[in-house]
């Protein structure tokens, strides 16, 4: 409990280092880092006493931030399959929703890299897809999730759907590795690509790199943490929801109970008029055909809470014990919880 | 501009609009989803204080 | 003979009052054996949808005339019939179970949940294979017959052996989540062709290294074999150990 309340004070402090240290690695990579060398030039250049053999890349620059943002996405996505077998051993409705919760964090950090590796591919290979691995286990790995939450949604008990998301959010995490695995070691005869980024990066590259890493993973948590604070809510409020539904289906009940009751002490008193206290009953004279017409009323709630449901109780009280003996048919079992 | 020097930037202006949309991407998505869950929050707080007043009431009512 | 035979298992029963987990497997693979052997719901309705599965093939191939071009994609056409196939089975296999309350039962009786996967998982299994060594030579009658197989076409049936045992355990989970579902059918779907995607990758290409029979490419068939056979232990392992968390109790 303390632990979760320090994590909920801290998500702005984490929330606002990840977009400096973000903002930091966005500025230094438009600034410092340097072009990355591309295709080989006709014939070389000196540019500031510098011999240029190669063009200069700019794209690489989506580096910078589309690599980290990828990263946050296994992160919370193991986040999420962690929580599930949690869920699954201890049965903790806490656990499902932050399991559910890293997955909703994981299918948006999911989208922000496909969009912006889309843009990427559709400037250096020009075009919009392409069935190449890594493009192709990520968008595995994206409909994975999204199928996790259809399946979600198509389960109305609420016990069921967080038992099998848990199932179903393990196997997909199982099962993104391998498809990784297998889309890299089984050549597919499609294109053979050739990365044009070489991947020993100098400092001046790394450090705003890193710098992006840290700061997404922070952005990624706090957003969780925010996230996991507004379902908790929601599901308070379907709670509350059902609590109040569940109190006016009582009282309905307890309406109807009563009367019942008051019928059967009736029927009693007609029949037995010799025993039965017949000076209570003076207002049922003019109305037992119409209640006993419709013995429970429809709309119990309004007419159970009024002052002459006690004033006939108290009345047909002692009649009510010999009507019951004496027709030997127990009444609608009454709960009595609220 | 020297040819060469020229040859040398010609794939940075093209690109530009394409990095610049995907930063603006990733930053869009991420804002979205924040939005989305900053309106759950307030539709939920409005939910949850109606619904503590009304059990309120009825349990009162029911007390009585 | 019969008396002895009778006898036996009379005593049997009275010595052992609860019967092995390999006994309980078998009995729960023959009621679903003979169920199907009586009914042949699901065999029918996959063998007719894989007929209406090449005639869209024939449609969509009609204008290639070129029987090598056909050979070189005939392993994803192939596994994409299989995928499709299953899918159909694989929702039948249960939505029979569940129309006649015949789970409930299962579950109600002491049997542990892993046996009633494997006994599940098999029977799926067993009618998969029966399905495709109906439909696998249809496929080459109808598509490869004028064209010139190599002579290592016979290997296919190792990745096809291997493809349908994960398609029929990760389709078991899949399928028991999926039954109680509303609009179960997409949704098995949904979940199983991402889930299966690895499978179908390292067994398409097997098969079509297998169709064509270049020489030198068969350490890629090896290898997509081998990588397909990892998936299938990992998953149903996976799938094994879950699926206690896949029925309702």
């Amino acid at each position: 409990m303390m632990r979760e309340k320090l994590a909920d004070r801290l998500v702005p402090a984490l929330l606002a280092i990840g977009a400096v240290l973000t903002a930091i690695d966005v500025v230094w990579a438009f600034t410092v880092a340097p072009l990355v060398q591309g295709a080989r030039l006709s014939e070389p250049a000196i540019i500031a006493g510098q011999v240029v053999t190669t063009k200069l890349l700019f794209s690489q620059k989506i580096f910078y931030l589309h690599v980290p943002v990828a990263v946050a996405s296994f992160a919370t996505m193991t986040a999420a399959a962690f929580f599930a077998a949690r869920f699954l051993i201890t049965r903790d409705r806490a656990h499902d929703r932050a399991s559910r919760t890293a997955m909703q964090v994981t299918l948006v950090f999911i989208i922000a890299t496909m969009v912006s590796g889309d843009l990427w591919t559709r400037f250096e290979w020009g075009v919009w897809w392409v069935w190449e691995p890594r493009l192709t286990t990520y968008f595995i790995l994206m409909l994975l999730v999204i199928g996790y939450f259809i399946l979600r949604n198509a389960l109305d008990d609420p016990e069921r759907s967080a038992r099998f998301g848990a199932v179903f959010c393990i196997i997909a995490f199982i099962d993104a590795p391998i498809s990784f695995l297998i889309t890299r070691l089984v050549p597919s005869s499609v294109h053979p690509v050739v990365f044009r980024t070489d991947s020993g990066l100098p400092p001046a590259m790394l450090i705003p790199f890193l710098l992006g890493l840290f700061g997404m993973c922070m952005i990624a948590f706090g957003l969780y943490r925010y996230a996991l604070r507004v379902n908790t809510a929601a599901d308070e409020v379907e709670e509350l929801k059902e609590r109040l539904e569940e109190l006016d289906a009582s009282a309905q009940r307890a309406a109807a109970d009563e009367a019942l009751e008051r019928l059967q002490a009736r029927a009693a008193a007609l029949v037995t008029p010799g025993s039965a206290v017949p000076v209570a009953l003076d207002p049922s004279a003019s109305d037992p055909a119409t209640s006993a017409a419709s013995p429970v009323p429809d709309d119990g709630v309004d007419v159970s809470y009024d002052a002459p449901v006690s004033n006939d109780a108290v009345a047909v009280g002692p009649a009510t014990r010999p009507a019951v003996a004496f027709t030997g048919d127990a009444p609608l079992a009454p709960s009595k919880e609220d | 501009m020297d040819p060469i020097l020229s040859e040398v930037y010609s794939t940075v202006l093209p690109a530009a609009p394409y990095v610049l949309a995907a930063y603006v991407g990733i930053l869009l998505v991420l804002f979205a989803f924040v939005f989305s869950l900053w309106r759950k929050s307030k539709r939920t707080e409005a939910d949850i204080d109606a619904l503590r007043r009304a059990l309120e009431e009825r349990e009162r009512n029911a007390g009585k | 003979m019969m008396g002895t035979h009778h006898g036996k298992t009379g005593a049997d029963r009275s010595a052992r009052p609860r019967p092995s987990a390999f006994a309980q497997y078998r009995a729960l693979l023959a009621k679903d054996v003979r169920q199907e052997l009586r009914t042949r719901e699901m065999l029918t309705s996959m063998v007719v949808y894989s007929l209406l599965v090449l005639t869209i093939y024939g449609a969509a191939l009609a204008q290639v005339g070129d029987k090598l071009q056909v050979v070189s994609f005939s392993g994803g056409l192939l596994w994409a019939l299989i995928v499709f196939t299953s899918l159909l089975g694989l929702n039948r296999s249960f939505s029979h179970e569940v129309e006649s309350g015949c789970l409930e039962g299962v579950l109600l009786a002491p049997v542990d949940r892993a046996v009633v996967f494997l006994a599940k998982a098999t029977s799926n299994l067993l009618f998969l294979l029966m399905v495709e060594s109906v439909t696998v030579p249809l496929f080459f009658v109808f598509f490869l017959s004028g064209a010139e197989l190599s002579a290592t076409t016979p290997m296919i049936l190792l990745p096809l052996l291997v493809g349908t045992v994960g398609v029929a355990g990760v389709g078991t989970l899949l399928s028991t989540m999926a039954i109680d579902t509303r609009g179960r059918d997409v949704l098995l779907a949904i979940l199983f062709i991402p889930v299966a995607f690895p499978l179908l990758y390292a067994c398409v290409s097997a098969t079509g290294v297998a169709l064509l029979g270049v020489e030198g490419t068969f350490v890629t068939f090896w290898r997509s074999l081998a990588l397909a056979a990892a998936y299938d232990v990992v998953m149903i392992a996976a799938a094994w150990g879950l699926y206690e968390f896949a029925l309702d109790s």
